[in-house]
C-alpha cells in the first residue's frame, strides 16, 4: 500500500485520470473529494465489499436453484 | 437455411439447402435466443465478466436468467417492481451518458436475486443493474441512496 500525507486541499493523482482530493478534516472524519472518468466507479469500500458478495452468493444459488429444476423434471 | 445462386446455364451450379435443427436438450420452455446485455465494467467483484444474455423463459416468470457468457456466473433477476412499491432509482448524468440513454424509457432495472436453502428468495435493491434496452449497454450500479436501500430484500413480503 503507498501511503502519504495530506493536508486539507491536497490531492493525490491516481492513473493520471483519477484525482483524490481532500477538502475537510474534522475530528474524527475526512471529507474527501474524488474526480473520475464516468466509467470509473467510485464507492465506500464496505458497499463494493457487500454488493461483490452478494453476487458471488446469488450466482452460487442461482446454479443450485437451476440444477434443482432440471433434477426435478427427469 | 442458407442457399446458392443457380444458374441455369451452368450445369455445375448447385441449389444448396441447409436447414439446421436447433439443438434442444432441455424440455424447458427456454428459447436460446436472449437479449444480449454488454457490461462495460462487467460486475461488481466481476470486473471481466462483461457479456451477458437475459433470457426469459415461462417457467422462472417474472424472473429472469441472466446468463453470463464470458464466465460460468449467471443469475436469476427480476424487475423491482415485482418485489417493492415505490422503488425509484436515481440515475446520474455519468450513468446516463454511459449507457447512451435518449429516453426514460430506454432504461430499465433488474435487480439480482439470492435463493437460499429455506427456499426463500431475498433481492439485491442496493446495487440494481440498469440497462438500455435500445442498445443492451448495462451497468450494476450503487444509487445515490444506497443507504437505504436493502442487500438482501425478502420476496413475498
Amino acid at each position: 500500500m503507498l501511503v502519504l500525507s495530506r493536508k486539507p486541499k491536497e490531492s493525490i493523482v491516481i492513473n493520471g485520470n483519477v484525482t483524490v482530493s481532500v477538502l475537510r478534516v474534522d475530528n474524527e472524519n475526512v471529507r474527501i473529494g474524488i474526480e473520475a472518468p464516468i466509467e470509473v466507479p467510485v464507492m465506500r469500500q464496505e458497499i463494493y465489499n457487500e454488493i461483490s458478495q452478494n453476487n458471488q452468493a446469488a450466482a452460487g444459488s442461482a446454479k443450485a436453484k437451476i440444477k434443482i429444476k432440471q433434477l426435478a423434471k427427469n | 437455411m442458407a442457399y446458392a445462386a443457380y444458374d441455369p446455364n451452368d450445369c455445375r451450379a448447385m441449389l444448396t439447402i441447409e436447414h439446421t435443427i436447433p439443438e434442444s436438450t432441455s424440455p424447458s420452455a427456454e428459447r436460446p435466443e436472449g437479449v444480449p446485455l454488454h457490461f462495460p465494467g462487467g460486475l461488481l467483484g466481476f470486473e471481466s465478466n462483461k457479456q451477458f444474455e437475459l433470457i426469459s423463459d415461462d417457467e422462472l416468470k417474472p424472473f429472469q436468467w441472466l446468463k453470463g457468457l464470458d464466465a460460468d456466473q449467471s443469475f436469476l433477476v427480476i424487475p423491482p417492481a415485482f418485489v417493492v412499491v415505490n422503488y425509484s432509482v436515481e440515475i446520474s448524468d455519468d450513468d446516463v451518458a454511459l449507457l447512451g440513454i435518449q429516453s426514460p424509457e430506454d432504461a430499465q432495472v433488474i435487480c439480482i436475486a439470492t435463493y437460499h436453502p429455506n427456499e426463500t428468495v431475498t433481492v439485491n435493491l442496493k446495487g440494481p443493474i440498469i440497462f438500455n434496452q435500445q442498445t443492451g449497454k448495462a451497468r450494476q450500479i450503487v444509487p445515490l441512496n444506497a443507504a437505504e436501500l436493502s442487500l438482501s430484500h425478502p420476496m413475498g413480503n
